[in-house]
């Protein structure tokens, strides 16, 4: 999946409390956690989301909790 | 060559459990492709080895240590090494921001830093010594700079840590914690739910969670093994599952938010270890019934549970939670052997009619000593006894309110005050409003708590976006101190005593995010 494909899909993922947010365009360096679009527990169905997508199995605790928070990050760490 | 200690300290009494023979297993350390075992005779080894490194620094007792690092074996022994050493610890997370780890560095003003891997040893002050530790042990980059040797030995009343949370004036609160209220507390906590010395248990909290301090009581003071939980896995519920199984765990403590994603995404899975986990502690914040009774119901052998206090004395009560769980919800109370809790009206006479409301006091030698370079809170908090006051003795005003239940248990009722639970951590909404109040052009802020976290209520111009004031707070802010959900107002509503209007805020939440 190319980082264009994904950070679409992802968008289209996040559509909802985007809506509710009233963020607009969800910006690849965005922090998801600063802009309300996940918290503690949507976390976890984000990462279940990005292993889907991606076709990766994604081990959390070998990775910096910052990558999970934006799109270019969620990406450059488990995409291409 | 170390002092030696007048009394028993932390490091002596986990370490010297009964059934801790030297091969029995102490951690069991999950690394690249499966665990380590480390025994407790390996880890008296390395605590003594670390403890003749800081030993050699020169430092004085009672100087503090600053310990950065998730918890692990290593981190344990690091911990335990400065018990023995007579210097007290100040646990942090990497996850930490790092202004907020400035402040504590400001007011504790540690003689030493210790990071697991990098940390953040360039924020050591002037004349603090830095290092780095790993199983291998500890190593001193850059040593302290000393001052006269002090001639004094280490005795039980000392600081072994201090803890900190949110605390109202805006800056964090950190509870100063003794050996002996450590070790009171592990007594009477392990007098009433011991793991069993073939135990495993789960250590899942943030290493500056005082849980934390809980786990290791249970584990090492109770002879068992001690299995720290790479905190990642607690996003990916099937898989810590799976590592629980692998561990071969048979307890975890944990608060409820540490179940939540398992019961919504791996209840299966949970439900294949009913017959090897044994205990399940749970606290930290209250557990949503209906949420609880699908727990024990995936895990009906197992014995719950229900831890509560404040860190001020770790926690002060272990009640088993009965088979059927109330709707009034799970039942506080009575303390742990040793401490005694009071439920006193306002005039500081017990409550003795069954469905009233009162506040807990607490008493006993598992009290923390103080809060840290803060005796005005410090006397609020630690007041004289209300029933005796002419005795001289300090009990701990809880700030918990607690209603009698029909046979003497109690059911949580709220705070006197604003404080409140987010994800098992403690908050005080104002600090949080100082936060967004700082934020420029920001002229009010109320912050109360909603499901699974903060929801805050900013006036602000045109302009400063929601995005911004997030952002702001997570520079500043442990995560779960950010608010989840944001609104911007005209004005914050107040009520007729003039005081903020919380009830009107939160009707005007809908029901999804209020929860």
């Amino acid at each position: 999946m190319t980082r264009d494909e994904f950070y679409a899909r992802t968008r289209d993922y996040l559509a909802d409390p985007a809506r509710r947010l009233g963020v607009e365009r969800i910006g690849e360096d965005d922090h998801l956690l600063a802009l309300g679009l996940v918290d503690s527990l949507r976390m976890v169905e984000l990462i279940a989301f990005a292993e889907r997508v991606l076709g990766v199995e994604i081990r959390a605790e070998d990775h910096d909790p910052d990558v999970f928070y934006t799109l270019r990050s969620l990406y450059d760490a488990f995409g291409g | 060559m170390a002092r030696s200690a007048a009394g028993e300290l932390i490091d002596g009494f986990l370490l010297g459990s009964p059934g801790a023979g030297p091969e029995r297993t102490a951690v069991v350390q999950p690394v690249a492709g499966g665990f380590v075992e480390i025994s407790y005779g390996e880890l008296r080894g390395r605590v003594a080895r670390a403890a003749a490194v800081l030993d050699g620094l020169g430092l004085a007792p009672g100087d503090r240590v600053l310990i950065e690092s998730d918890t692990s074996a290593a981190a344990v022994v690091v911990l335990l090494a400065c018990a023995r050493a007579g210097l007290t610890f100040v646990p942090v997370s990497p996850e930490l921001p790092t202004a907020r780890l400035r402040r504590i560095i400001a007011v504790t003003r540690p003689s030493l830093l210790l990071a697991a891997g990098a940390g953040r040893l360039d924020e050591a002050p002037d004349g603090a010594g830095a290092g780095t530790f790993d199983d291998a042990g500890v190593r001193v980059l850059r040593g302290p700079v000393v001052g006269a040797a002090v001639p004094f030995r280490v005795v039980e009343t000392d600081p072994a840590y201090v803890v900190f949370t949110s605390g109202t004036t805006g800056r964090p609160k950190g509870i100063v914690m003794s050996h002996r209220a450590v070790l009171a507390f592990f007594r009477g906590m392990l007098a009433q739910c011991a793991p069993g010395a073939d135990g495993r248990v789960a250590s899942v909290s943030p290493f500056q969670f005082d849980m934390t301090m809980l786990d290791l009581g249970q584990a090492l003071g109770g002879g068992a093994a001690l299995v720290p939980v790479p905190r990642g896995l607690l996003r990916q519920p099937r898989r810590f599952v799976a590592f629980l199984d692998a561990a071969g765990v048979t307890q975890v403590d944990g608060v409820p938010s540490v179940w939540r994603p398992v019961l919504r995404h791996a209840p299966a899975e949970l439900g294949g270890l009913r017959d090897r986990l044994r205990q399940i502690i749970v606290g930290g914040e209250a557990f949503p019934v209906p949420e609880f009774r699908r727990l024990r119901a995936l895990l009906p052998r197992t014995r719950m549970v229900n831890v509560f206090g404040q860190s001020e004395s770790i926690a002060c009560s272990f009640a088993e939670i009965p088979e059927a769980v109330p709707d009034a919800g799970l039942p506080i109370g009575p303390a742990h052997p040793g401490a005694e809790m009071m439920l006193l009206d306002e005039r500081g006479a017990p409550v003795t009619e069954p469905g009233a409301v009162g506040e807990i006091h607490l008493r006993g030698a598992a009290l923390f000593s103080g809060y840290w370079a803060d005796p005005e809170a410090t006397r609020a908090a630690l007041v004289p006894d209300p029933r005796c006051p002419e005795s001289g003795q300090r009990v701990f005003r809880s700030g918990d309110l607690a209603r009698l239940g029909a046979d003497g248990e109690l059911y949580f009722a709220g705070r006197r005050d604003a404080q409140v639970q987010v994800l098992g951590n403690r908050v005080e909404p104002a600090e949080v409003e100082r936060r967004l109040l700082a934020y420029p052009g920001v002229e009010g802020a109320a912050v109360l708590a909603v499901a699974d976290g903060l929801a805050a209520f900013v006036v602000a111009p045109r302009g400063v976006s929601e995005a911004a004031l997030r952002a702001a707070c997570l520079a500043e802010l442990p995560a779960y101190m950010v608010p989840r959900v944001l609104r911007f107002v005209n004005g914050i509503p107040v009520n007729a005593n003039g005081k903020v209007d919380r009830a009107a805020l939160l009707a005007s939440l809908d029901e999804a995010v209020a929860g």
